[in-house]
């Protein structure tokens, strides 16, 4: 009875602390949760005969799931942000400096660039959606089998519960081939002003084929969330993500990636069957209106299995795509992130960003025989006191 | 100020309380006078240059040693300041302009892009511990497990036996006391922990910081730490010799009981805030004006025939410093020839026919005998450096130099230090050495003194003091008299001998530099 | 007037703790947790899993771990009364220093050896797998092990903690070999092949990688065998929630079965599998968990199909195993799917689950699969009990 007493009393009592602002600790980036942001952090997508990147007849492309886990309708504001480079002498998409070089032009620089498509859609209660990158989506279907590629509730010939339909939803495919980008979505209303409504979950499977190699490899990785508070969405254009007036859930203080060292031995495999890591981040601020992308100095504190530390750092801005072992140098062996130099299999890398918070997926590359790949979301670690902004334009 | 209500005696306790309060606080007591210095341990040591291109023979050896009766961590920073290339395969090292690499068989030039790319580690040193590893290499604690080289054969080896009698086994270099069951321990049972990784690129060009820290890497008030480098270059000069150089790393000492142990290293400035010995005001530099002959160095003849610096076979001393025919080939300047005049540099349609200047008569060319000139690089760094933020403006700093020459007379010239600046002596101001400041033909005297000093920027106050550290690099070049002399440990066809020396330093400045760490 | 004190004091310490330990939050894959679960560790001749394990922190940490062998007792016959998994549970413990990883191969397990020699390069040496620091004896798991991974955090004493210091990951590895069952090629579909022969292109090599569930814990670990998850002060759980709960709802963004892949033409489709433990599991007693799934599933029409799932103690559904009906593309109609999974009401234990992608390429012969960590929302009543014997808790 006392016990009872005395649970009643200490609830009452922490009900009370909790209406008097007791502040819960605010959650950090999810990749697990439904969100009011979403963002791909790694779309890709590159035709058959893109001969200066790809191998010929190697096709690569990102299907993308969106889905509303709600029971009401809600409406997306989207953004492709496209990070490709181009060569300063031809103005082609570029992904090594090499490519750069023809006996017309010389060799120019390949120079990184960064510029955002927009679009909206509109998703009904508990609707899952996908599309080719390389596609978008666009049309209806509207009725099964449904075609790839186009809207399944046109709000003409069928509804959604509640009379719901996707509407007005168009999604572009992806402006240049090949491509190397992200994918940010915002929940909002029908006028376009961001809502608190952590609705959105997404998905992203990377496909690498060749056709005539009979090759196929498969990756996905869950979108990046980013939590609206309750209450806290006010309907400017800037999106306050962290930081003491936030909009939403801040970025994290730190990534944490487990990863195989570069060049280590797949324990698994028989022969030697090197695996390697690729790096793809984001930045968290982005401004659409203005057009300047986040930025960057991120450092990178290293562990092996020996809970020996190297560290390095490098300045990024709008995307970084690259090799673990390409993060300090040129010379993948002599990388921090090289198992010859750090001494074991697999590390630890605690990456913290200077300047704008990040977001993160890892590609792992196992390369014995055929190529294969598996995608992994990173581990987040605390809260950044600094905000990071969206500007919508 | 009467205090109302005290008698006598209360005041002057008051007034004995007071000052003795006055002198406990900070900044009261003088703190022990200890000024950067290349020759007493420190807590910060700075390597300003380090040179790696082991597939032309040259490496750096970097020398650490704890000089306490207790264990240190060290926490260390490669800053990598290799140039890279706008192109793939092509090389920019160690300070080229531009750069050139084949792509699908075709030559192309790019250009070259600076660089400054920090990579830092921690180890640990016992009681006492030095320790040394070859930049290109690294270290790491396992020694038992690292396979040597013969010195008889380059064959692989592990232990000395295996070389043969009388021949070494040459270990690459290890923290040796790794502990644990297999392990060593020294004589405390204290043990080396880390590991240093191998330079970043190869080749390299940067520079190393290392600092005392705790096991929590909070930096901490040891002036313990000593250490010096020696570059090393396997067949260089004339005669494809080993040419060595070596200096002493630069000590910046801690102020017992100043340092409040966070990431940001206080150097010099106001007492109250200053928690390590600031970075001088002036540096001063003696040195040979570039292009100067050296008085002692000459290319005399040897009993046994040979020229004592070219290797030239000779008769007589005036034959190792004329530029003969042999072989078809001048023994100076290395033109074809069929005969020895066709190694005089003389005036043929109003062109020299060796050096390629204007003329109008052979008194116009230059000679081309044998010379042994001096040509002196100096190396500059920035003492604030953002290791954080990577903030390269706190580093910039404009370097401004007053040159003295043996008649007191005063040239000055000036030039930015963004991060790093390796530069020749007489390429400070000009690309056209013979027409610099520092060339003995403009200075008009063999040696000079020259005082440097970092202009502080007001942008930067606050964050940053605009002071310098740096090393010089002496070099004797070999070669005709009528070529400017330029060599160095990477560019070393024509070096004699190399021999690098730490810079004077002068005066303290009232802003303090900083250390951001990561 | 003392006990009085002290009892305020009391109520003082459980209000602070109820305040700050009972957060809403549930099971995580991205940040650093107590329990780490990996419901997919396979090693059965065709697959094998690296299993990597990172100490965030910067003190040392211990973790108790368990292997629970899902295999069915005669794997080569389907699963029945006669025929049930087994349910078998192997426990090791592992220490981490500061902010070490560390990593196995569950097939070979990880001696303790110092002489280990490291990666380097020079002399070069990349097939380093044992290099590091040895975290432990980890055992190998048995020849054709399927199942799970469960590692708690606990302190020197072996008393489980609340330090949320771990994480984890998994990567499976699929070989190209006959499979002894279907004597089919594993990632050639429609390849017949002999058991033990090379019919098989070696060369072809499948990889997927998923994040270790993370049970975050919270301030009110008494540290006794008996860990909750989630809930409300019970006779087990007097303290309350110990862990943050299970999940209420598990949401599966997934392709329809046998749904055409949309990013490769020529029939080839993608086939999915879930994998499912129980979150309440009695180690102490040995008893296997059974827990009874609803599954509500969304077209991209909006329309809705529902189906149940039951597993005990562990299992690995393809989705037409599920429902033959319910996830067929033939019955959706669309590419995708969402679909929404929650325990039965009259199940006491909720579940976590993992994903997996089958892309398979008839016309080229290929197989190749993705792993995926779904997500959450809500968080059980509970409590959750996971019941270690007593005896593995506690000075050692």
């Amino acid at each position: 009875m006392r016990q009872v007493r005395w649970a009643s009393w200490v609830m009452g009592l922490a009900m009370a602390l909790g209406v008097c602002g007791v502040r819960p600790v605010a959650a950090d980036m999810t990749s697990d949760r439904a969100a009011a942001i979403l963002t791909w952090p790694s779309v890709i997508s590159a035709g058959v005969n893109q001969a200066d990147i790809l191998p010929t007849g190697v096709e690569i492309d990102t299907v993308i799931q969106l889905s509303n886990t709600s029971t009401d309708p809600v409406w997306v504001h989207c953004f492709y942000e496209n990070a490709n480079p181009h060569c300063s002498n031809t103005g082609e998409v570029c992904y090594a400096a090499e490519e750069c070089c023809n006996p017309s032009t010389g060799c120019g620089i390949c120079i990184p660039g960064w510029n955002e498509t927009d679009f909206r859609v509109q998703i009904t209660p508990r609707q899952p959606l996908g599309w080719l990158a390389s596609e978008g989506m666009s049309g209806y279907s509207t009725t099964p089998d449904k075609a790839f590629g186009k809207f399944p509730i046109d709000g003409v010939n069928n509804f959604g519960i509640g009379g719901s339909s996707n509407a007005g939803s168009r999604i572009p495919p992806v402006a240049e081939d090949p491509f190397l980008g992200a994918l940010r979505c915002i929940a909002v209303d029908q006028d376009g002003v961001p809502v608190d409504r952590n609705v959105l979950t997404g998905q992203a499977t990377l496909v690498v084929q060749d056709d005539e190699e009979d090759y196929l490899t498969v990756g996905k990785h869950n979108a990046v969330g980013l939590l609206a508070i309750e209450g806290a969405v006010n309907d400017d254009n800037t999106l306050v993500i962290g930081g003491p007036e936030a909009e939403y859930n801040g970025c994290p203080n730190y990534l944490i990636l487990n990863h195989f060292f570069d060049g280590a031995d797949d324990p698994v495999t028989e022969g030697f069957d090197p695996v390697s890591t690729i790096l793809e981040m984001v930045p968290c601020s982005d401004d659409y209106l203005r057009q300047v992308p986040g930025a960057a100095v991120v450092q990178y504190l290293v562990y092996n299995e020996f809970e020996q530390r190297f560290s390095t750092s490098r300045p990024m801005q709008c995307k970084q795509f690259s090799l673990l072992s390409n993060i300090d140098t040129t010379q993948n062996e002599r990388s921090i992130f090289s198992a010859g130099v750090s001494g074991t299999l697999t590390g630890q890398s605690r990456i913290n960003p200077i300047g704008n918070g990040l977001m993160a997926v890892a590609h792992e590359l196992h390369t014995g025989g055929d190529l294969s790949l598996a995608e992994f979301n990173v581990h987040y670690q605390g809260d950044r006191a600094n905000p990071d902004f969206i500007v919508l334009p | 100020m009467r205090v109302a209500g005290l008698t006598n005696g209360m005041r002057f306790a008051l007034a004995a309380v007071v000052v003795l309060a006055a002198a406990a606080l900070p900044g009261a007591t003088a703190p022990a006078s200890a000024d950067i210095a290349s020759d007493h341990p420190a807590a910060i040591l700075v390597f300003p240059k380090l040179l790696v291109d082991t597939a032309n023979g040259l490496d750096t050896l970097i020398r650490i040693g704890n000089v306490s009766d207790t264990p240190l961590n060290v926490y260390c920073f490669y800053t990598n300041v290799t140039p890279t290339c706008t192109i793939p395969g092509g090389s920019c090292f160690p300070d080229q302009l531009s750069c050139s690499a084949i792509v699908g068989g075709q030559t192309f030039i790019g250009g070259c892009l600076p660089q400054w790319q920090p990579t830092d580690f921690i180890f640990r040193l016992t009681r006492e511990q030095p320790t040394g590893w070859l930049v290109s290499r690294g270290e790491t604690v396992n020694c038992r497990l690292i396979d040597g080289v013969c010195a008889n054969g380059g064959a692989s080896c592990t232990r000395d036996t295996q070389c043969g009698a009388g021949n070494r086994c040459i270990l690459a270099p290890c923290l040796p006391l790794e502990g644990g069951p297999l392990g060593r321990t020294g004589p405390g049972g204290q043990t080396n922990e880390g590991a240093i990784p191998l330079s970043p690129d190869d080749p390299f060009i940067g520079e190393l910081k290392c600092i005392a820290v705790d096991e929590t890497l909070s930096p901490i008030a040891r002036n313990d730490l000593i250490g010096d480098v020696l570059i090393g270059k396997l067949a260089s000069g004339p005669t494809a010799e080993i040419e060595i150089e070596g200096y002493n790393a630069i000590g910046l000492p801690a102020i017992p009981g100043k340092g409040n142990r966070d990431d940001t290293l206080v150097l010099g400035g106001p007492p109250e805030t200053a928690e390590y010995e600031g970075c001088p005001n002036i540096l001063i530099l003696d040195h040979y004006f570039d292009g100067a002959v050296d008085p002692v160095l000459q290319n005399t003849c040897l009993p046994e025939g040979t020229c004592s610096i070219s290797g030239v076979a000779c008769a007589s001393t005036a034959e190792c410093r004329a530029n003969r025919c042999i072989a078809n080939a001048c023994t100076v300047s290395g033109d074809a020839c069929a005969m020895d005049a066709d190694c005089k540099n003389t005036c043929e349609n109003e062109v020299c026919s060796l050096s390629g200047t204007t003329c109008f008569e052979d008194a116009d060319c230059v000679s081309s005998d044998y010379q042994v000139r001096v040509a002196t690089d100096l190396t500059l760094l920035p003492c604030t450096q953002d290791y954080e933020g990577r903030d390269l403006d706190l580093s910039r700093t404009v370097a401004q130099f007053l040159v003295f020459n043996e008649f007191e007379q005063r040239f000055s010239t000036s030039r930015t230090v963004d991060c790093f600046k390796e530069i020749q002596l007489s390429n400070m101001e000009t690309a056209d050495n013979s027409r610099s400041i520092f060339s003995a033909g403009v200075a008009g005297t063999l040696t000079g003194q020259t005082r440097i000093r970092g202009v502080v920027d007001e942008d930067n106050a606050g964050r940053g003091g605009n002071t310098l550290i740096g090393l010089a690099e002496e070099f004797r070049c070999a070669g005709a008299e009528y070529e400017f002399p330029v060599c160095d440990m990477v560019d070393s066809a024509r070096l004699v001998s190399s021999s690098a020396k730490n810079l004077h330093f002068q005066g303290r400045r009232p802003q303090s530099d900083f250390i951001y760490l990561p | 007037m003392d006990m009085q004190r002290g009892r305020i004091g009391l109520m003082a310490a459980a209000l602070v703790g109820l305040v700050v330990g009972g957060a809403q939050a549930q099971v995580t894959t991205e940040k650093s947790a107590s329990i780490l679960v990996f419901p997919k560790v396979v090693s059965d001749g065709t697959r094998d899993t690296v299993i990597q394990i990172t100490n965030t922190s910067n003190s040392m940490v211990h973790a108790h771990c368990f292997y629970v062998n899902g295999a069915l007792t005669f794997p080569e016959l389907p699963a029945g009364p006669i025929n049930p998994p087994l349910w078998i549970e192997i426990d090791f413990d592992i220490w981490l220093t500061k902010q070490q990883p560390t990593h196995w191969v569950v097939s070979q397990g990880r001696l303790v050896n110092a002489a280990d020699a490291p990666c380097s390069n020079n002399p070069a040496n990349y097939s380093c797998n044992d290099a590091g620091i040895d975290p432990g004896r980890v055992p190998p798991v048995v020849e054709y092990f399927t199942g799970e991974l469960k590692c708690i955090e606990v302190d020197p004493s072996g008393a489980p903690l609340s330090g949320n210091h771990l994480k984890g990951e998994a990567t499976t590895t699929t070989f190209n070999v006959c499979n002894p069952i279907t004597e089919e090629c594993v990632l050639e579909p429609g390849t017949s092949c002999t058991p033990g022969g090379t019919d098989c292109d070696s060369s072809i090599q499948d990889v997927a990688k998923y994040n270790a569930l993370g049970v975050i814990g919270n301030e009110n670990n008494d540290g006794d065998p008996v860990l909750c998850l989630g809930g409300e002060p019970t006779e087990d759980c007097p303290n309350g929630a110990e862990y943050d709960a299970c999940p209420q709802f598990w949401i599966a963004n997934h392709f329809a079965q046998g749904a055409p892949e949309p990013a490769i033409d020529d029939d080839a489709e993608v086939n999915t599998t879930w994998t499912i433990v129980p979150c309440t599991q009695n180690f102490e007693t040995q008893n296997p968990e059974r827990v009874t799934i609803f599954i509500e599933t969304w077209n991209e029409f909006e329309q809705a199909f529902s189906s149940f799932a039951t597993v005990t103690c562990w299992d690995e559904l393809a989705l037409d195993e599920i429902n033959e009906v319910t996830f067929d593309y033939q019955t959706l109609g669309t590419t995708f799917a969402q679909s929404r999974l929650r325990p039965s009401s009259q199940t006491r234990s909720g579940f976590m689950m993992v994903g997996s992608e089958a892309h398979v390429y008839p016309g080229n012969n290929i197989t190749q699969t993705a792993d995926v960590n779904y997500h959450i929302e809500g968080e059980r009543s509970g409590p959750d009990l996971i019941t270690i014997p007593f005896d593995q808790v506690g000075p050692q």
